[in-house]
C-alpha cells in the first residue's frame, strides 16, 4: 500500500476553483455567440389557446423564435420510459416550469424583450394541488387520459397480519415532508455549438452527460454519435442536474441558427423549473412486543411528483426498499403512491426517498422507546439489522455489522449514555433534549437496472497518467476519489493523475453520477483498467531489474523489492513501452448481485448498504418555538475511507442539508407556483446556524468495492432530520411529525400538550 | 466587476464631486435616483421594480463620517454597517445601533450598505431603524429648497415611503448623546442566525436614576407594522410605574397591542405579534437589571 488510499488528499481541481481559473459553463465564450431565454407561463395549470411569435421574431437582434411547431425530433424530455415531459408546450402549461418558447437574440436585452413580446394566450384550469385528494375516484385529472396515481408499487413480505396480532403495542403515526430545494450555487446552463460538420457540442453543467447526449440526440431528430456532451467544472448539482435541464434547447436554438447559443437560467427560473425533493406523506403502523421487538410495520407513501413524473417512480420505489430502515423486521407491507398533480416537478435530490421514509419510520421508533420506557439506543440495537437479515425486497444483507457499529460509535462519541438530566431546563425558558436517529442507504441503482461505468486510463513513459472518466465531479468529490485509485494502483502519487473531465467523444460511458455510485461503479471500473497497466509495468520491471515479479511492488513512484527501491514507475513504463506491453486500458464495471433472484424479491432491490446514526442535542426555547441545534455526532459506515477531506466535507455537508430540512427550508406553493424563487426568500443554513459537529467513520470494507469503499454523499443527511425532531420532543415532550420543525409548529406541539 | 441588469437597459450613471451637483442631477428628471451602497437598488433594478433615469451615485461625497460632537453624535448618511461596527464611541454609546449592524445581512452586505441607504429604502424589517427611533435619532435633508431636519419618528410613511422628495438627498443622521445613566439594546429574531430579514426586531433604551425612576423609556419594533414604529404606551407604562414584573408583563403586551403585522413567507402575523411580547418582555427584564448597575457605577 503506498498510502494514496485512506490518506488526505487535496481535490483534483480545488486550487482552480479557488483562484478563480475553473471555468464553468458561464465563463465559455465562443465567436458570434448568442444568448438563449425561454419563455415560461405566467398560469399554470393553463390550456394553451395561441402561440404568436410574430412580432418577437421581428424585434432587433433577434435570431431565432422557436416553439413546439420548431422541435425535428421528438420533442419530449425523456428521462426515461416515461416521456411525459414536452420541450417546448404546445397543449397545456401544466407547470410553472414548462417552456412555451425558446429564443436566440444577439444579447441579454434582446432575448428578454423577444420573450415579451411573444403572444400568448392562456386559459387558466382548475389545478389539482393535494395529492391525497388527487387518489379520490373522480378526483380532477391531471391529464385527461391518465389516472392521476401514476404509480402504486407493493412490497410485502411475511404476515403483517400476525405480525400485528402478536404485537403488545401499535404505534400509529402520520409524517409530512416539505418541498425543498436543491440549492446548488451555479444555475443550470449549456453553450451548445456546432462542429465544421454541423454536430452539435454541447456543454453542459450536468451530472449524466451520456444521457444527455441520447435526450439531445432524440430531440434534434440526429444520430447519437453527431452530439458530443462536454461537462466542465459543475458547481453543485444534489441531484437537481440529473434530469436535462436546458441542454436540448440550447442545442435546438444553435441547430436552427447555425451560430453558438449559450442559455442560462437565472436563480428565479432555476428554482422555478428544476426537479425538488418530493413532498410525501406517509402513515406508519408499527406493532411491537412489550421487550420492544417489533413484530410487523405497515407503511403507506404518497409522494407528490408534480405534472410530469421525472425520476418519481424512482425516488418512491427507493422509499419502499427501504421502509424498514436498518432493522430485522419479519412483516411488511409498504405501499408507495406516485401522484401527478399541478405542483412544481419533484424528482433527483441527495436522498431520493430515503430521507422522507426516514423521517417517518425514526419518529415511530422513537414513539416506540418512549410507550415501552426502553432507551431510544437500546432499542435500535435490539432491533438493528445484522449479516443475514432479509429485508423486505428479499435483499439478505451481506455484512451488516457496520448498522450496529455506527449506533455504538454515535452513542459513544455523544456521550449518549451519560446524557444528564440534570441540564434539561438550563434556564426557565430554555428545554434541552437528545435525540438519535439511524439509517439504511442504497448504493447503485438497483437489480434490473442498468447500472455500468467504463473508464479509459493510460500510463505515459514518464511516469504520469492520464484518467478519462464520463462520471461527472459536481463538488462531490468523484474525480479525486477515482484519481486516488488509479494512482495507488498504478504505484504513482496522486499528483501524477491527470483527469479529463467528461466529453462523451473522448471519455467511456460512466452513467450518471447519482445513487451514491460513482466511487463504488467507476472506482472499481478504474481498478481494472489499472491492472492491465500494472501488468505491463511489473512486467517489465522485471525484466528491466532481474527480479522475479512476483517480489515487486509499485508505490510512490517508485518499484520496491524487498523494501528497497529498485526502479522508478516511469522506468518500467518506459520499458513497457518498447517492450509492445499495453499502456493504456479501458476498465468496465456492472453492479453485480451476488444473491440470485427469488420469487417474490423485489425486482428492483439493492444488494448493497450503507450505515449511519446520528445524534443531536438541542435547545427549545419554549417561547418562542426556536430550535437551537447545540450539537450533532455523526457516524457514518464508509465501507473503506478513499479520502478523509473528502469523506468529511461529505459528513458536515450532508448534516447541513439535514439540518436546514429539519429547521428551517420549505419552497412555499400556492396555487402550484412557488412563492420564494431567490435564496433571500428560499433560506438555506449558514456557517452560523451550524452547531459543533463530531464526526466518526466505520470502515468494514465492502468485499464488491474498490478497495471496500461505499458512496456515502447521500446518506449523510439522512439521520439529521429525524435525529433533530426526536431530540426536540425529547426537549418538549411535544411530538411534531411535519417538517420543517418551524418556530410556529413548535409552539402549537407545545400547546397541543404531550404525545 | 462590470455587471449589466439582466432584465433592464443599463442606467445612466453619474458620480458627482459636489453636493450642488447631486442636487442639480436629481432635480433634472424625477427618475433619478441616489445610489449609495446599492444593496436595496441594484437588485431592485435587475428584477425590474425600479427603473432609474440616471443612477446618483454619492461616493465621492464626504458623507460617511462618524463625528462625536459635545451633546450629538452625526452618522453621515453614507456610512456605512462596517463603519459604524467599526466605531467604540457608538459600541459604547449606542450599543442597540451596534448590535444592529453587526446583524444586517453578512459581511459583503455590511460593506455596501449605508445608513442613510437603509432608512430610505423603509423596509418596514429594516434593522438600522429601531435603534435610531430609541436614540430619537433626526434625519436630515437637503434639497433644492434647503435644508431641512426630520425627527425619525416623522420619517416613514408606509413600506418604502418616506417623506423625502425625489430632489432631496439624506445626507446625515443625528442622535443626542445620553446624559444620565443610560442602557440600550437591540435583538431581532430571524428566520436563520445571519442574513436573513428579521421576522421580529426590537430596539430598547432606558435612561434613569433606578428601577423605580426610569425619566426616559424608548421600545421600537421592526418589521410587525408596515413601517418602524415606537411602542409608546409601552414606553410610557415603564416610566409611570418604573420597572417591575407588573409594569414590564405590562409594558410588553402594550408593545405587542402597539404592532400590526402581517402573514408573509417567514411567519405569521399572529406569531409575529407573540414574539413582540416575549422579546420586549425579556429585554426590559435584562436592561433592569444592567441599569441597576450603570445607575450604582454612575
Amino acid at each position: 500500500m503506498t498510502g494514496v488510499i485512506g490518506n488526505r488528499a487535496a481535490r483534483v481541481g480545488g486550487v482552480e476553483i479557488v483562484t478563480g481559473n475553473a471555468r464553468y459553463v458561464g465563463d465559455l465564450t465562443f465567436p458570434d455567440m448568442l444568448t438563449g431565454a425561454l419563455l415560461y407561463p405566467d398560469l399554470s395549470p393553463a390550456r394553451i389557446l395561441r402561440i404568436d411569435a410574430t412580432e418577437a421574431r421581428r424585434l432587433p437582434g433577434v435570431v431565432a423564435v422557436l416553439t413546439h411547431a420548431d422541435v425535428p425530433g421528438l420533442n419530449r424530455i425523456a428521462y426515461s420510459d416515461v416521456e411525459d415531459q414536452p420541450l417546448l408546450v404546445s397543449e397545456f402549461a401544466q407547470y410553472q416550469g414548462d417552456a412555451i418558447a425558446a429564443v436566440a437574440a444577439l444579447d441579454e436585452a434582446s432575448a428578454r424583450a423577444a420573450l415579451a413580446a411573444i403572444e400568448v394566450d392562456l386559459e387558466l384550469l382548475e389545478g389539482v394541488f393535494d395529492p391525497v385528494e388527487a387518489m379520490r375516484p373522480g378526483a380532477r385529472r391531471v391529464w385527461p387520459d391518465r389516472s392521476n396515481v401514476h404509480e402504486h408499487l407493493v412490497i410485502e413480505r411475511g404476515d403483517v397480519e400476525a405480525g400485528f396480532a402478536t404485537a403488545d403495542v401499535i404505534i400509529e403515526g402520520e409524517y409530512t415532508t416539505q418541498l425543498i430545494e436543491q440549492a446548488f450555487l451555479e444555475p443550470e446552463g449549456a453553450v451548445a455549438t456546432l462542429d465544421a460538420d454541423g454536430a452539435v457540442v454541447v456543454y453542459a453543467s450536468c451530472q449524466s452527460p451520456h444521457r444527455d447526449r441520447r435526450q439531445i440526440a432524440v430531440a434534434l431528430g440526429i444520430p447519437e454519435n453527431r452530439v458530443r456532451v462536454i461537462t466542465p467544472y459543475v458547481g453543485g448539482a444534489f441531484g437537481g442536474k440529473d434530469e436535462v435541464h436546458v441542454q436540448i434547447h440550447a442545442a435546438l436554438l444553435a441547430q436552427a441558427t447555425g451560430r453558438p447559443v449559450r442559455l442560462i437560467r437565472s436563480r428565479e427560473e432555476s428554482i422555478r423549473t428544476h426537479v425538488k425533493r418530493h413532498p410525501i406523506r406517509v402513515r406508519h403502523k408499527l406493532g411491537a412486543t412489550n421487550d420492544g421487538r417489533i413484530t410487523a410495520i405497515q407503511v403507506e407513501a404518497i409522494g407528490d411528483t408534480g405534472p410530469y413524473v421525472n425520476a418519481g417512480e424512482e425516488v418512491m420505489s427507493v422509499l419502499a426498499a427501504t421502509a424498514s430502515g436498518p432493522y430485522n423486521i419479519p412483516a411488511a407491507r409498504i405501499d408507495a403512491f406516485t401522484v401527478l398533480t399541478h405542483n412544481p416537478i419533484c424528482g433527483a435530490m441527495r436522498g431520493f426517498g430515503i430521507p422522507q421514509g426516514t423521517f417517518a419510520g425514526e419518529r415511530q421508533l422513537d414513539k416506540l422507546s418512549r410507550k415501552l420506557g426502553i432507551d431510544p439506543l437500546e432499542l435500535r440495537l435490539l432491533n438493528g439489522l445484522g449479516t443475514g437479515t432479509v429485508l423486505p425486497t428479499g435483499a439478505i444483507i451481506r455484512e451488516g455489522r457496520p448498522m450496529k457499529a455506527c449506533l455504538e460509535g454515535a452513542a459513544d462519541n455523544s456521550g449518549w449514555r451519560e446524557r444528564d438530566d440534570t441540564q434539561r431546563e438550563p434556564a426557565p425558558h430554555l428545554r434541552r433534549g437528545w435525540g438519535l436517529a439511524a439509517t439504511i442507504f442504497t448504493v447503485g441503482f438497483g437489480r434490473n437496472v442498468p447500472d455500468s461505468a467504463g473508464v479509459n486510463l493510460e500510463m505515459i513513459p514518464d511516469g504520469t497518467a492520464i484518467l478519462r472518466t464520463g462520471a461527472a465531479d459536481m463538488g462531490q468529490g468523484a474525480h479525486t476519489a477515482l484519481a486516488q485509485i488509479a494512482a495507488e494502483e498504478l504505484g504513482i502519487e496522486l499528483g501524477a493523475v491527470r483527469v479529463v473531465k467528461p466529453d462523451t467523444e473522448r471519455t467511456p460511458d460512466a452513467g450518471p453520477a447519482s445513487a451514491s455510485r460513482t466511487t463504488f461503479v467507476s472506482g472499481n471500473a478504474t481498478r481494472r483498467a489499472a491492472a492491465v497497466i500494472r501488468e505491463s509495468l511489473l512486467e517489465a520491471a522485471a525484466t528491466l531489474t532481474g527480479l522475479p515479479e512476483g517480489e515487486l511492488h509499485l508505490g510512490g513512484g517508485y518499484v520496491h523489492a524487498t523494501g528497497e527501491r529498485v526502479t522508478t514507475v516511469a522506468e518500467a513504463a518506459a520499458a513497457a513501452k518498447n517492450a509492445n506491453l499495453p499502456l493504456h486500458a479501458d476498465g468496465f464495471y456492472a453492479m453485480e448481485f451476488p444473491e440470485k433472484y427469488r420469487e417474490g424479491d423485489y425486482p428492483y432491490q439493492h444488494q448493497v448498504f450503507t450505515f449511519g446514526t446520528q445524534v443531536a442535542r438541542v435547545l427549545v426555547d419554549i417561547e418562542t418555538g426556536r430550535v437551537t441545534v447545540e450539537e450533532l455526532t455523526l457516524a457514518q459506515d464508509a465501507g473503506r475511507v478513499i479520502n478523509p477531506d473528502g469523506a468529511m466535507g461529505q459528513l458536515e455537508g450532508g448534516a447541513a442539508m439535514g439540518l436546514g430540512y429539519a429547521l428551517i427550508e420549505e419552497l412555499k406553493v400556492v396555487g402550484g407556483r412557488t412563492v420564494n424563487n431567490s435564496l433571500e426568500s428560499y433560506l438555506i443554513p449558514t456557517s452560523l446556524d451550524l452547531p459543533p459537529m463530531s464526526v466518526g467513520l466505520v470502515e468494514i470494507p465492502e468485499p464488491m468495492a474498490p478497495f471496500g469503499a461505499k458512496g456515502i454523499g447521500e446518506a449523510t443527511l439522512t439521520p439529521t432530520a429525524p435525529a433533530i425532531a426526536n431530540a426536540v420532543a425529547d426537549a418538549v415532550g411535544a411530538s411534531i411529525d411535519d417538517l420543517p420543525l418551524s418556530p410556529e409548529r413548535v409552539l402549537a406541539a407545545l400547546e397541543g400538550g404531550s404525545s | 466587476m462590470t455587471e449589466v441588469p439582466a432584465t433592464a437597459s443599463p442606467a445612466d450613471y453619474a458620480a458627482p464631486a459636489t453636493i450642488g451637483e447631486a442636487l442639480r442631477l436629481l432635480s433634472a428628471d424625477p427618475t433619478n435616483m441616489v445610489i449609495a451602497g446599492g444593496t436595496d437598488l441594484i437588485p431592485a433594478t435587475r428584477a425590474g421594480t425600479e427603473r432609474p433615469g440616471v443612477l446618483v451615485d454619492l461616493r465621492r461625497l464626504p458623507l460617511n463620517d462618524i463625528t462625536v460632537e459635545q451633546d450629538r453624535v452625526r452618522l453621515g448618511a453614507r456610512a456605512t454597517f462596517t463603519d459604524i461596527l467599526s466605531s467604540p464611541d457608538l459600541a459604547r454609546e449606542y450599543p442597540a445601533l451596534h448590535t444592529a449592524a453587526a446583524q444586517v445581512g453578512g459581511p459583503p452586505i455590511r460593506n455596501r450598505a449605508t445608513i442613510g441607504g437603509n432608512l430610505v429604502h423603509a423596509s418596514p424589517a429594516a434593522d438600522g431603524a429601531p435603534p435610531l427611533l430609541v436614540y430619537d435619532a433626526t434625519v436630515v435633508l437637503l434639497g433644492p429648497a434647503g435644508r431641512r431636519e426630520v425627527p425619525l419618528t416623522a420619517f416613514f410613511e408606509g413600506p418604502g415611503r418616506t417623506v423625502r422628495q425625489p430632489s432631496e438627498i439624506v445626507t446625515e443622521i443625528w442622535m443626542p448623546r445620553p446624559t444620565g445613566p443610560t442602557v440600550s439594546a437591540f435583538a431581532k429574531l430571524g428566520p436563520r442566525l445571519a442574513m436573513a430579514v428579521s421576522i421580529v426586531c426590537v430596539a430598547v433604551r432606558l435612561s434613569g436614576a433606578g428601577l423605580d425612576s426610569v425619566d426616559e423609556c424608548r421600545v421600537a419594533l421592526g418589521a410587525v407594522a408596515p413601517t418602524p414604529i415606537r411602542a409608546e404606551d409601552a414606553e410610557k407604562t415603564i416610566v409611570a410605574r418604573g420597572l417591575t414584573a407588573d409594569s414590564v408583563a405590562r409594558a410588553s403586551i402594550e408593545a405587542a397591542e402597539a404592532s400590526a403585522p402581517i402573514d408573509d413567507l417567514r411567519g405569521t402575523a399572529a406569531y409575529r405579534r407573540r414574539m413582540v411580547r416575549v422579546v420586549v418582555e425579556r429585554m426590559l427584564d435584562d436592561l433592569a437589571r444592567k441599569l441597576t448597575g450603570a445607575a450604582t457605577d454612575g
